[in-house]
């Protein structure tokens, strides 16, 4: 016992600690839950075709209005994909005889707000105001909704965020696995579409304009009001806003017939990604499908949450992950399950095994009592608190209108998932997880992923942009440690020394031919705490000749001086110890080809780039006295901005040293490293000369 | 026994019965400021207040605990300590495991929520209504037993020494406003208000186990503190479990009421400051303004709207649209039983320089007071202010706060019903007399921050 613990110990023997004196009591139980009536939902059949259901409440002045239509992303144009969520953001932005800027000031002077959204199934627009303010939002609802401005100027500004948003997701795994994921399990179904930045970009004014015509129509339409408002008075209101508009019901959605899931695991290769993002899952059902509530207890004890199984098998004690969980998407027509986990490449295919395990056993065991009591509490008390406010409950009541759920829906869901017995998530689980028909997607590096996941179920490789790969097209090819410096350009390059985007300090490094050898030189200067020159000798063939490095170090002096020469490297270092400058002789046998471990960014600029190609580079490392081997992967092209400019690089991780180091190296000849990053600190190196 | 009705003698039996009207009658409320929020009062013997406020129409109920243990009781010296509960309330207690408030409620759905600031320390827990018995169960278990040892002492010291650190590494213009606040008040005569509630570094550090247990001791017993119940519950129900929870907790020791002398004017000062977190150079003003009680608060809450709040704003539109300001706010800085503070803010757009900027900052405050102001402005101010105040009494947790806000700044929880009308019967005289009184930029004292160079 340590001597810390030990007095953790005796504190809690200390009177008036008052833990260790009283027997614990437990928590008292939950009482009865029963169906609500209130508020009543009062409903009336406008004569365009709209439906207005009003739910009054006169706690406080306040109303809140839901217009939803039947526009949602699943009705996106093909090729257009995003016209739905597009539409969305520009109907606040003008319309009727107001600007964008018009608008907001108008909402914001009344005390209100309105805001539009689209999911997959529909267009909401929804609206907050104070209740004599009434008449004003459903004038602005109904500007924004049937004469949209869309202007030019807008639609360009709102297309071009968010195709950028778009593009700044796709560069993010756990984006992509869910992209490809649903793409993966909707398949043939309309569900299936999914905004790219190239969709976005095709959608101009006069699609917006032809999607608004086809789909923004008063049949289908619901308008939902909850608060301080009475039928014949809301009635009146959306009767002046909203009377004038005509049209008939627009096209459904075609029945959605189940196609068969692929089989296996989706890899998607992502060179050099440092995780695996894992999802897997299948569709579920319909909107109006009464194993929802058992599914929603099912997701809470599978993953929603800090306590669902997942976190606590990948969290916990195996501490693989925090990132870990389910969820499930509700729509008119199908819907999908999904259990999702982003861990540490090393452990991706012991984290499948696991969920397969966890999803295996909801399938095949019953839940245990206390287990299945939690999870229905926990899903039927958050259903309360989400309904706690006008607006929070004209949005549910509008959503399961949409979806065709009765008007009970509401009142009776809290005794509906307090009634799931462990039977039925059983059952539910084996339908919305099937032991056939599972699809799983993984995001990662597949030079790394292909063979241990191959070890669980067959492995389909795809591109990013989805094309497929074949196993020796991802395989990093062994390159040669071959250094061409016949086009050698003597050069200086100065690199910032940048942290938490403050510049802490610079390297200088330059290169230069002398006689029969080549020498590098690099100063590098980081505040206080280091200073030190560099200076490397190779021969024209690229071999190792010399390193001298002087400086200080936390103001203590190191130098190291070493011959190479042939099979053998030999010198002295004496670097900073715990106890002072310590003192060491180097005189060791050598593999061929071997470099110092300070040389690795000298080398770059030489050697024969091509993506996916790998080095093993032996280097004696002099601060240990050892030889190690390095491993180079230049994995990845991208772009970089540094101080210096924007170049196209290859991203070459370093690995087998202390700590992880990334090289950006331009793809263009000369070739140039214009950004180093530390895995493990946010210390970066950026080019600033151009 | 719990005392009910004597023990308030403004509390008629006429308010309960309107307050039961208001729940029967329902009617459309346009033209009312806010809806009446009825509520019952009673106290038990051990001094702690009770607020009923029963709902039936929600299916959450909001339990709120405020003690009279803001900062201003600390010692300098151990400044962060009333801070300090803001975590060790969730550190456990007798039937309690280490966390267990705060994760048996989040298992269930719920949201707890915790905030110490110069007056008061308020915790909030909201439940779905089922578990009504479990959120009182809680609050009475840390009222009465709260673990306060080295080990939970410790753990939430380090926590706020990271809140600390990440003020000054990551909250720009934080740790500034803070102390620019704290410095309007005069160190001998008002030792309460004039440190951060935050701590220092040192001061947080010097906070050992027993000053943690005498501040408690002191200060979270019944007679400081006042339980206020919202949303979907039976009023007889929750009498029964508050005295069996509550009733038993000793009562604490009766201490001296706090002192604070008024805030000398400050004769107009300005300092430079450096900020190594400012993205930018900005300016800020501060203002002496009179404790919330005061009549002249509600035209001082609309003078923050008209500053402040939304594109319209005199801030924005003076300062932003003209390109001078990044961004502005403005606005009373915490309500106070003791003298307050308003305080203007500007972050400087780029090559604005920040004397310029000050000299502009303190114009909007004289437009105020002048004849700039217009009836049309007040108008949608008053919108502004009155949907803020309706939307702040939806919640079963923002009823309660209300309520309680209502009992702690005036005396009265009634005034939930009475304040916001006070706001809007505010006039253009009103505004123009108060923005003269209290926001003479003459009076203010102003800061200038700079990002500290790299070096």
């Amino acid at each position: 016992m340590t001597a810390r613990r030990f007095a953790a110990t005796l504190l809690l023997a200390v009177p008036g600690s008052l833990t260790a004196q009283q027997p614990v009591v437990e928590p008292p139980p939950a009482a009865p839950v029963t169906a609500r009536t209130e508020p009543r939902a009062q409903e009336a059949l406008l004569p365009n075709g709209m439906r207005l259901i009003l739910l009054e409440q006169h706690r406080q002045p306040v109303v809140s209005i839901a217009l939803t239509v039947p526009a949602g992303s699943v009705f996106d144009p093909e090729g257009r994909e995003g016209t739905a969520d597009l539409l969305a953001a520009l109907l606040t932005r003008g319309g009727g005889t107001r600007s964008a800027e018009q608008v907001a000031q108008a909402i914001e002077g009344a005390g209100g707000s309105l805001s539009a959204v689209a999911d997959p199934d529909q267009l909401t627009l929804q609206a907050d105001v104070l209740s004599d303010q009434a008449a004003l939002a459903l004038e602005l609802m109904a500007d924004a909704l049937l004469r949209p401005a869309l202007d030019s100027a807008e639609v360009a500004a709102q297309r071009t965020r968010a195709a950028s948003s778009l593009a700044g997701g796709l560069g993010n795994p756990g984006t992509i696995a869910a992209r490809v994921f649903l793409i993966g399990t909707y398949r043939a179904s309309p569900y299936a579409r999914r905004a790219s930045p190239q969709s976005v970009a095709a959608i101009t004014r006069a699609d917006l304009l032809a999607f608004h015509k086809a789909r923004v129509r008063p049949a289908g339409a619901v308008l939902v009001i909850t608060g301080d408002l009475t039928l014949v008075e809301a009635r009146r209101l959306v009767l002046q806003a909203f009377g004038g508009w005509k049209g008939l019901r627009p096209a459904g959605l075609p029945a959605v017939a189940p196609t068969p899931a692929p089989q296996g695991i989706i890899l998607v290769h992502m060179g050099g990604a440092r995780e695996a993002n894992i999802v897997l899952g299948a569709t579920t059902f319909a909107g109006t499908d009464t194993a929802y509530y058992a599914t929603a207890v099912l997701n809470r004890i599978l993953g929603d949450g800090r306590t669902g199984r997942l976190a606590r098998s990948l969290g916990g004690q195996r501490n693989w992950t925090r990132a870990t969980g389910s969820s499930f998407l509700r729509t008119v027509r199908l819907g999908v399950f999904q259990a999702t986990a982003a861990v540490p490449l090393e452990v991706a295919d012991s984290t499948l095994r696991v969920m397969y395990e966890e999803v295996n056993r909801l399938r095949t065991e019953l839940v245990p009592a206390r287990e299945l009591e939690r999870a229905r509490e926990s899903v039927a008390g958050s259903f309360a608190l989400q309904l706690q406010t006008a607006s929070q409950l004209a949005a549910a009541t509008a959503e399961a209108r949409l979806l065709g759920l009765p008007g009970t829906y509401i009142g009776s869901y809290r005794p509906r998932v307090l009634a799931v017995t462990a039977a039925q998530v059983r059952a539910a689980a084996r339908r919305v997880l099937p032991a056939t028909g599972l699809v799983t997607v993984v995001v990662g590096d597949a030079t790394r992923l292909h063979a241990p996941l191959s070890a669980i179920a067959p492995v389909r490789i795809f591109a990013q942009d989805g094309r497929p790969l074949t196993p020796e097209q991802i395989a990093p090819a062994a390159g040669a440690l071959r250094l061409d410096f016949s086009r050698l350009v003597p050069r200086t390059d100065s690199l910032a020394i940048v942290a938490q985007a403050q510049t802490v300090g610079l390297q200088v490094a330059s290169l230069a031919r002398a006689g029969d050898s080549l020498t590098y030189v690099e100063q590098t200067a980081l505040g206080t705490v280091l200073s030190q020159t560099t200076t490397l000798v190779f021969d024209t063939a690229g071999r190792m000749r010399r390193l001298v490095q002087v400086g200080k170090v936390r103001g203590q002096d190191t130098r190291i001086d070493l011959l190479y020469s042939g099979d053998r490297v030999q010198g002295a270092t004496n670097l900073p110890g715990a106890d002072g400058p310590r003192h060491e002789e180097v005189n060791s046998p050598v593999p061929p080809g071997v470099m110092d471990d300070n040389a690795i960014q000298a080398i770059l600029p030489f050697l024969p780039w091509a993506l996916n190609t790998r080095w093993e580079i032996p280097v004696f490392a002099s601060g240990e006295n050892r030889i190690r081997t390095l491993s180079l992967t230049a994995a990845d092209i991208t772009e970089v901005t540094v101080p210096a400019g924007s170049f196209e690089c290859y991203r070459a991780d370093l690995e087998g040293g202390s700590q992880r180091v990334s090289f950006y190296v331009t793809t263009a000849a000369p070739h140039r490293v214009v950004r180093v990053e530390l895995a493990s600190s946010p210390i970066v190196f950026m080019a600033v000369n151009p | 026994m719990p005392v009910t009705l004597a023990a308030f003698p403004r509390f008629s039996a006429q308010h309960r019965l309107l307050s039961l009207l208001a729940l029967l009658v329902a009617a459309p409320l346009t033209g009312q400021g806010v809806g009446r929020i009825g509520f019952s009062r009673y106290m038990l013997t051990n001094g702690l207040e009770v607020t009923l406020a029963p709902d039936r129409s929600t299916q959450v109920v909001g339990v709120s605990v405020w003690y009279d243990a803001g900062s201003r009781l600390e010692p300098v010296a151990k400044a962060g300590l009333a801070r300090l509960f803001e975590r060790l309330m969730f550190a456990g207690s007798a039937n309690v495991p280490p966390g267990g408030h705060a994760t048996l409620t989040g298992d269930l759905g719920g949201r707890v929520g915790a905030i110490v600031d110069e007056e008061s320390a308020r915790f909030s827990t909201v439940l779905p209504s089922s578990r009504l018995a479990l959120g009182l169960w809680l609050e009475a278990n840390r009222m009465g037993s709260l673990s306060i040892t080295d080990t939970t002492v410790g753990e939430a010291r380090l926590e706020l020494v990271e809140q600390l650190r990440d003020q000054l590494d990551q909250e720009p213009y934080a740790a500034v406003i803070a102390s620019a606040v704290a410095s309007l008040y005069d160190t001998l005569t008002c030792p309460g208000y004039a440190h951060a509630p935050l701590g220092r570094l040192q001061s947080i550090t010097g906070i050992t186990t027993a000053d943690a247990r005498e501040f408690f001791r002191a200060h979270y017993a019944p007679n400081r503190a006042r339980l206020t119940l919202t949303g979907d519950f039976d009023t007889t129900q929750a009498r029964q479990l508050i005295a069996e929870y509550f009733g038993p907790l000793p009562r604490g020791p009766e201490l001296a009421p706090f002192a604070c002398a008024d805030a000398p004017p400050p004769a107009a000062r300005t300092a430079r400051v450096t900020d190594r977190t400012a993205p930018a150079v900005a300016v800020g003003q501060f203002f002496p303004i009179p404790p919330h009680a005061h009549r002249d608060t509600p035209a001082l809450e609309l003078l923050e709207v008209i500053m402040s709040q939304g594109g319209a704003s005199r801030l924005n539109t003076a300062l932003v649209r003209e390109a001078l300001a990044l961004g502005t706010q403005g606005g009373v800085l915490g309500q106070r039983r003791g003298p307050g503070a308003f305080g203007l803010f500007a972050i400087a757009a780029q090559g604005v320089a920040a004397d310029s900027l000050a000299a502009r900052l303190g114009a909007p405050a004289r437009w105020a007071a002048g004849a700039g102001l217009t009836e049309a402005e007040v108008a949608r101010a008053k919108r502004i202010y009155r949907a803020t105040a309706v939307s702040g009494r939806e919640r079963p947790a923002d009823i309660a706060a209300a309520l309680q806000h209502a009992r702690m700044f005036h005396d009265d929880p009634e005034a939930v019903n009475t304040e916001v009308d006070r706001v809007l019967a505010v006039t253009l005289e009103d505004l123009r007399r108060v923005a003269g009184t209290w926001l003479n930029p003459g009076a203010a004292l102003t800061r200038i921050v700079s990002p500290e160079a790299a070096r």
